[in-house]
């Protein structure tokens, strides 16, 4: 039996997957993702199709939709953004520097991907991931906005890079064997978290 | 007197409680017409009433008391003057009552620090500028020919717009104004046509952002009574009216993109203003033997 407080609670949770406003925040990677995720927003792809609009104030955001590594010089701006959304919001990670660092891995300003700053919800992969894929990612990460979560710790990357968008609840271990028996390439090897108030 | 039928009580506080749903869902057409427009597929027909309860239901982060207030007053006050015309009151007090809804908006715009809020402050007030006179206009024309300000007398007058038509023009003109439709999407707009895109709203955010948008939707559902009055009396007409104004409002916002405040100033005064005053002499001639 269901009440009308039941049925308002169900018209706000489908307000809320239906209408995922997007914060754009490129970390700094070569800037190809950030022109992917531009096309995903022209007509041609409609993603106004899914409610999504772009919006320039993390405040007024629902998805924060990052690419490029994050580095020491804007971890704590990463961080700020995040903290800025109020929930119920989400993070898509796009392409393979917000994954795992890409290319960048390694380097020594380059902490690794998007998930050692901010907890990430869904990691569309690519370099750069094509427009369907990022809409796909963003449709993904909408339903988890149904409800407000509790606060969560950075998760991290998404394991071995694989073709299709995958969620990031079952991570694999990154620091583990490969299936295949051979040595991890990107290697484990990360520095430390900045201070975030440097 | 008039205040005391429960019937009309009735229908205004269920009116200005509808209004909003209708308006949303106008709305939601108009997104759907102008997505078609650029053939894609648009969002659903309910989108903006999902993105006015997800901002509701936002956990809103902290605002300044005072542009609060002001957000919380212009709801009010652009609901009150809905209120007002459905009651059959005064219709230049309740275009006078949204304009003071209009400038509360425009002045917890203005009140925050961002640049981008008090450019699209300051290009919210040009709007003003160009709408209010044009509104008062129309309003005078209603009254000439009606002889009376009351909405209760102006209603009763059989479809003004047959006798004063370019009063349509004026009206098309108020509602792409209250719409913040091309060339008046210079303060806020909700899509990339402008270089400034979220201005006034820049620092509104969850349930904030939300009574700015609830505030902008009476102003609307006011300019909708507004344009249905001139075709009072015949339902079927009123209704024409009301969608080929809308029609054309969209026409002209997709096939003219990036206009400035000068073109808003211009086509404002020039067009609707020419006409609002063809109409206002028309009214006065025509009128003259009525009242």
């Amino acid at each position: 039996m269901k009440g009308p407080l039941d049925l308002v609670r169900g018209w706000v949770r489908r307000s809320r997957t239906k209408s995922p406003w997007l914060v754009h925040f490129d970390c700094g990677g070569c800037n190809g993702c950030d022109i992917e995720v531009l096309d995903t927003l022209t007509p041609r792809y409609s993603a106004e199709r899914f409610g999504v609009i772009n919006v320039g104030d993390p405040r007024q955001g629902d998805l924060l939709v990052v690419t490029g590594p994050a580095n020491r010089r804007n971890a704590a701006v990463l961080r700020a953004v995040y903290d800025q959304m109020s929930e119920p919001k989400a993070v898509v990670a796009v392409g393979s520097c917000a994954a795992h660092g890409g290319i960048f891995r390694g380097s020594p300003n380059v902490l690794g991907g998007v998930g050692e700053v901010i907890p990430v919800d869904v990691f569309v992969n690519g370099c750069p991931p094509a427009p369907w894929k990022i809409l796909d990612g963003v449709v993904q990460a909408a339903p988890l906005l149904a409800e407000a979560r509790p606060a969560r710790a950075p998760t991290g990357g998404p394991g071995r890079p694989s073709l299709v968008v995958q969620p990031a609840g079952g991570r694999p271990s990154l620091d583990g064997p490969e299936p295949d028996g051979s040595d991890d390439t990107l290697g484990s090897e990360r520095p430390p978290l900045p201070e975030a108030s440097s | 007197m008039i205040a005391l039928d429960p019937r009309l009580i009735a229908l205004v506080v269920l009116g200005t409680l509808v209004a909003p749903v209708g308006v949303g869902l106008l709305l939601g057409a108009d997104r759907k017409v102008t997505a078609a427009m650029q053939l894609r597929v648009g969002p659903p027909l309910l989108q903006p009433l999902y993105d006015l309860t997800k901002l509701l239901a936002k956990a809103s982060p902290a605002t300044d008391r005072v542009v609060a207030g002001l957000l919380a007053g212009q709801v009010v006050l652009a609901a009150g003057a809905l209120a007002l015309v459905l009651s059959g009151g005064d219709l230049l007090a309740a275009v006078l009552v949204l304009g003071a809804a209009k400038v509360l908006f425009i002045l917890a715009a203005a009140a925050v620090e961002s640049p981008y809020a008090q450019l699209g402050a300051s290009r919210e007030l040009v709007i003003l500028v160009a709408m209010e006179p044009l509104l008062i206009l129309v309003v005078i024309a209603y009254a000439v020919a009606a002889g009376s300000f009351a909405t209760s007398a102006i209603a009763s007058r059989s479809a003004l717009v047959l006798s004063l038509p370019t009063l349509g023009l004026t009206l098309a003109v108020l509602l792409a104004a209250a719409l913040r439709k091309s060339p008046f999407d210079l303060a806020s707009s909700h899509h990339a046509h402008q270089e400034l895109v979220k201005g006034s709203t820049t620092e509104m955010a969850g349930l904030w952002l939300a009574a700015a948008e609830l505030g902008h939707w009476y102003e609307t559902a006011m300019l909708l009574v507004v344009i249905a009055l001139a075709a009072a009396q015949m339902p079927l007409l009123a209704v024409v009216l009301v969608a080929a104004t809308y029609g054309l409002v969209v026409v002209v916002d997709n096939s003219l993109p990036r206009a400035t405040w000068r073109t808003a100033l211009a086509v404002a005064w020039g067009l609707g203003g020419a006409a609002a005053i063809v109409a206002l002499v028309t009214a006065g001639i025509l009128g003259g033997g009525a009242a």
